[in-house]
């Protein structure tokens, strides 16, 4: 039913766009302009009329989508680029990982394994929450960038980078249309994480050096440590109590434990840019000028909070493993791999083995992420549609 | 529950015109013409109408050779259902006034 060509004048050219922009869909409907087209007559009605298909054209979500998340990439990359980072590593990290956010935010728009969204507002929720947890994360990423930098930048993000992209599709993927995850689990793990993290960062030994923010509370806030035990612990039992299934009561407090280690590094670094001036100083005095001391402070005091988001790749790794179920031999083995990996893994830091416990926190990550693409997806009957043609 | 939203002023005089001859089969363009919107407007209307089951839609049977069947459309009986709902007097008035509808384009 193609008919007769519209011609090759502005405003056939401007029709022809209209019908190449609409979606497959909605192919029908180019037809119907392509024919009321060739009805009009005068040559300012035929624009206008083109015209208006244009914009009907872009109106259409499935349009408007790519541009506008074109548009927004396109625009997060000049932000960066003109942002004030100086540096060139630190540029090409920080706008990599814009581009790699944009494509997972892509990504978990299209069926697969890590979108479209599930059906529950909490899916809706915690994916609205994680991006634009990503979104402060890039902002105060450029922000701590920007300027001279005493050390090589480029060392410092990528860890916290790999961190956030690995949680990012994990999240995903949790809550994809076709994960198992109950929509208790994220939400209560998640809750619980925040708390414990709160929690955990007040009883640690502050910037590694100093004591602990709950020194001052009563009972030197031993009493937190219940917390940071305890919020996993409940959101396991809750989610638990609410799906009676110990697969996602163990999800949910995976989750919390991976959010309780992201919050630990979060809050330890933030700390820096928001009280520079409170830090502790480790370095020796004559490590050079004010500047060059407060980066390399930074860094020695930043060996606990790496060690949170060590912790945190590996929990996330494991939620991995678990999000959907195991069925076939061969993703029944991966996620037995990533378990034991994990428990290894806090064997081998237990003991001192800190090499071969990272090492092993990398193997039962990649572990994690091969359970997760290689095991079957839950399968969801496709929308009905129904012909909108009729007979005259 | 889903919620559902009153139509706009523009949707209530499509639905309005097309139930003004319910039988009849309908062309976009002069339809547009009759109730002052412009394509822009009247297609992503006319396309969600026909979406939610409200609008009929065929193709134009035996055109003249040399020219391609139009589009064709009426409402449903559950578009007309809308319709007479939505005539009410609160909404009689859909037109701005300067008498037309706003239509982009």
């Amino acid at each position: 039913m193609n008919g007769p060509s519209v011609g090759t004048g502005a405003a056939g050219r401007l029709l022809a766009l209209a019908t190449w922009l609409l979606p497959a869909a909605r192919r029908e409907w180019g037809l119907a302009m392509r024919a009321e087209f060739l009805q009009v007559e005068g040559r300012s009605a035929r624009m206008r009329f083109a015209l208006g298909c244009v914009r009907a054209a872009l109106l259409q979500p499935a349009v408007l989508r790519p541009i506008g998340f074109l548009a927004g990439t396109t625009t997060a990359v000049c932000l960066v680029l003109a942002g004030g980072i100086v540096h060139t590593g630190a540029r090409i990290v920080i706008t990599t990982l814009v581009l790699v956010l944009a494509s997972l935010a892509w990504l978990g728009g299209r069926p697969g394994l890590l979108g479209p969204a599930g059906p529950s507002r909490t899916d809706l929720a915690v994916r609205a929450g994680g991006f634009a947890a990503a979104g402060v994360y890039l902002l105060v990423a450029v922000l701590d960038n920007r300027g001279p930098q005493y050390l090589r930048p480029e060392l410092g993000v990528p860890l916290g980078m790999i961190l956030l992209v690995l949680y990012v599709v994990v999240m995903l993927a949790m809550t994809a249309r076709g994960s198992t995850v109950a929509p208790a689990a994220p939400a209560f793990g998640i809750g619980a994480g925040l708390l414990a993290g709160a929690a955990c960062f007040a009883v640690m030994p502050f910037e590694r050096v100093l004591p602990p923010l709950a020194d001052g509370l009563p009972g030197h806030g031993l009493w937190l440590v219940a917390i940071v035990a305890g919020a996993p612990a409940l959101a396991m039992a809750e989610v638990g109590r609410r799906t009676d299934s110990p697969r996602q009561a163990l999800l949910a407090a995976l989750i919390g434990g991976a959010v309780c280690a992201a919050v630990v590094a979060v809050l330890g670094d933030g700390a820096w840019l928001v009280f520079p001036d409170r830090m502790p100083s480790i370095v020796p005095q004559n490590a050079g000028p004010a500047a060059v001391r407060h980066a390399l402070n930074r860094l020695e005091a930043g060996d606990a909070y790496v060690e949170a988001m060590i912790w945190g790749a590996l929990l996330a790794g494991v939620t991995a493993a678990m999000i959907r179920p195991a069925v076939r031999s061969w993703t029944v083995v991966l996620r037995a791999t990533t378990v034991a990996g994990g428990v290894l893994a806090f064997a081998c830091a237990e003991t001192g083995n800190v090499d071969l416990a990272v090492l092993t926190v990398l193997a039962a990550l990649v572990c994690g992420l091969l359970t997760l693409a290689t095991a079957p997806r839950r399968t969801t009957p496709p929308p009905v549609t129904e012909p909108a043609t009729g007979t005259p | 529950m889903t919620r559902v939203r009153r139509p706009s002023p523009q949707t209530i005089a499509v639905l309005s015109a097309l139930a003004a001859t319910p039988a009849e089969w309908r062309y976009g363009y002069e339809l547009g013409r009759e109730i002052g919107l412009k394509a822009g407007s009247l297609y992503p209307i006319l396309m969600r109408l026909a979406d939610r089951g409200m609008l009929e839609t065929s193709w134009e049977t035996g055109p003249p050779p040399g020219r391609p069947p139009r589009h064709l459309y009426r409402l449903s009986g559950a578009g007309r259902a809308l319709a007479a709902e939505t005539a009410t007097p609160a909404t009689a008035a859909p037109r701005t006034s300067r008498g037309k509808l706003r239509g982009a384009w």
